[in-house]
């Protein structure tokens, strides 16, 4: 499995330096129209995922809540790993790589990605003493409220990202904030299930609620896109049931894990199943909010009107953006799992 | 013959020339296009492409071609889109970096050398007057690149070239800046005076004897997007 994982990892190093000295943007499948695609939702989601993991490590650390308490340290891992993972993800999907800590170091906080930076390096920052404070049995009460305020702003940073986006009615909403904030919440029990070895049913209901409240959610937008009068909320609908990733979505992120999960007393096993289908399903629902804001041209007429790269709402993610998504997601694993076996356990 | 009464184009360059008399911040710089007058012959699109050497994928002033009505009764509406140089300009805020800003005489410009490419600049235009240049060059595939796509090229009062692989302007968003370098000497935006059929003003709106703003009076006009509170500085006579 780590060999696997390190093989990936390599691959996807190789691409992402293939694509700084060499390919550079050229060789990207997003382009003008379609500006944000596979790497914007890898990096959203796994923002995502370090909240919801913080989410479960903190009922242990901040609060103290015993169900949490095996799955807090692996959580906590998680969350930062998460994290660290997106970040070069989001590296690469930029024109200039390495302009970007000029975010961290030049910011204009009128937009909401300096403040969403700004969250990342305190929480790390906070997430890495707490670690600390952990291992050396110590309070960890307030650093584990702090690490929980900063992933909670981040999620809403992130939010408002796309939130305040008037260019494109899929996303401007303020609805995006509870949307985001409830995939957390639900990616973390996800973890919880994964890493958990405390009270199955608890887990597995509150999964299965918070699973129930992001599908309501996202069907409901879809449903809301289908019945607008606006060409670019109809344009959105209509691209994602064209789109084999929406049925991923409703396979992994709504059938089979509500089947599963509805199941009386089902065995560790089928919670974690459950678990996996979800994080599968979240990933595919999170790509579809990305890339469906793009179905539509700002007007109709416009990709007919000048002819070029990227000129285009066809979007397909290219094997590089797809080898060096999965060389880092598998990069970040492998970290994880070396550190939940290195890092030693709670007393 | 007066020819000041006979082509727009010498009305606008004496009007241009007045409002450089004047401090930037009291100038306005708008443009008016006269959708009725538009051929769709591109002479303003391509003369932007030539005058920046745009890359492949990367465009100003587009013009969308439409087909109103049903056979018999059909006609062909064109409208060029260059930036609509907004008001309230809602590019400009999402930048993380302060790489694009509006100046004090309204045209909305990018630092080439702040800018890091993010793109949320493009996402946030209603207009999809951002594109992104994405580093490819006409020749791609070719044995050598072609003098025209690495000689210089002067935006925002400076000299740029497309040599280095992934140095700026590569990577970066770009955008209709009104000319902003040929406007500063005196000389009208390059798709102003390659329209065939006189179809594009530009002035100074801040001046209401100026012809760009002389030619809406008692003409039905057409803001693109009005709804959405961006204040265009582009102006359609329809």
């Amino acid at each position: 499995m780590k060999i696997i994982l390190a093989l990936l990892a390599l691959g996807g190093a190789a691409l992402a330096i293939g694509k700084i000295i060499i390919w550079g943007d050229n060789s990207v499948g997003y382009g003008s129209y379609v500006p944000w695609g596979l790497w914007v939702a890898a990096y959203g989601f796994l923002i995502t995922m370090s909240a919801g993991s913080a989410f479960v490590a903190n009922m242990y650390y901040a609060f103290g809540r015993e169900g949490y308490k095996t799955s807090a340290r692996p959580a906590l891992l998680l969350s930062i790993i998460s994290l660290v993972t997106a970040l070069p993800i989001i590296g690469m999907d930029l024109g200039h790589p390495f302009r970007g800590i000029m975010v961290l170091l030049r910011p204009d906080f009128q937009a909401f990605l300096p403040w969403a930076v700004w969250s990342y390096v305190l929480f790390l920052i906070v997430s890495f003493l707490l670690l600390k404070k952990d291992q050396a049995g110590a309070d960890t009460r307030l650093f584990g409220k702090l690490s929980l305020l900063l992933a909670a702003l981040f999620v809403i940073f992130e939010a408002l990202h796309f939130g305040t986006v008037i260019a494109h009615p899929v996303w401007n909403s303020a609805l995006v904030i509870p949307l985001f904030f409830a995939t957390a919440v639900a990616l973390g029990f996800c973890v919880l299930a994964l890493f958990g070895e405390g009270n199955r049913e608890f887990v597995r209901t509150m999964l299965l609620a918070h699973l129930l409240i992001v599908d309501i959610m996202e069907i409901g937008k879809l449903i809301v896109e289908w019945y607008s009068s606006t060409p670019a909320m109809q344009a959105s609908a209509s691209e994602a049931v064209a789109s084999p990733v929406f049925w991923v979505f409703l396979a992994f992120g709504v059938v089979l894990p509500i089947l599963l999960l509805s199941q009386r007393k089902p065995s560790s096993s089928v919670v974690k199943i459950a678990a996996t289908s979800t994080l599968v399903g979240l990933l595919a629902a999170k790509y579809e909010f990305v890339t469906g804001a793009f179905a539509l041209a700002q007007f109709a007429e416009l990709p007919s009107a000048y002819s070029g790269p990227g000129l285009t709402t066809h979007y397909i993610p290219t094997v590089l953006e797809i080898g060096v998504t999965i060389g880092f997601v598998a990069a970040g694993a492998l970290i994880f799992l070396w550190s939940v076996q290195t890092t030693k356990q709670p007393q | 013959m007066d020819l000041k009464m006979e082509d727009p184009v010498v009305t606008m360059l004496d009007d241009l020339a007045k409002a450089l008399k004047r401090p930037r911040s009291a100038r306005r710089w708008g443009m008016v296009i006269d959708k009725k007058k538009c051929s769709g012959c591109y002479a303003c699109t391509v003369a932007c492409v030539a005058e920046y050497k745009l890359p492949p994928g990367v465009v100003y002033r587009p013009v969308m071609e439409k087909e109103i009505g049903q056979y018999p009764n059909v006609t062909r509406e064109f409208t060029p889109r260059p930036c609509m140089q907004c008001d309230n300009p809602p590019c400009v805020k999402p930048c993380p970096v302060n790489a694009t800003f509006k100046r004090s005489d309204g045209i909305v410009v990018i630092d080439y050398k702040k800018c890091i490419g993010c793109r949320s600049c493009l996402v946030n235009c209603p207009y999809g007057a951002r594109t992104t240049d994405l580093g490819k060059y006409y020749t791609d595939g070719t044995p050598a690149l072609q003098g025209y796509e690495t000689t210089e090229t002067y935006e925002y009062n400076k000299s740029w070239n497309r040599k280095d692989k992934g140095a700026s302007p590569m990577g970066n968003a770009h955008k209709c800046h009104f000319c902003t370098n040929r406007i500063e000497e005196g000389l009208l935006p390059l798709c102003v005076t390659t329209c065939l059929g006189r179809a594009t003003y530009f002035g100074d709106l801040n001046n209401p004897e100026a012809l760009v703003n002389r030619v809406v009076r008692g003409r039905n006009i057409e803001v693109l997007k009005s709804e959405l509170g961006t204040h265009p500085k582009v102006i359609y006579l329809t």
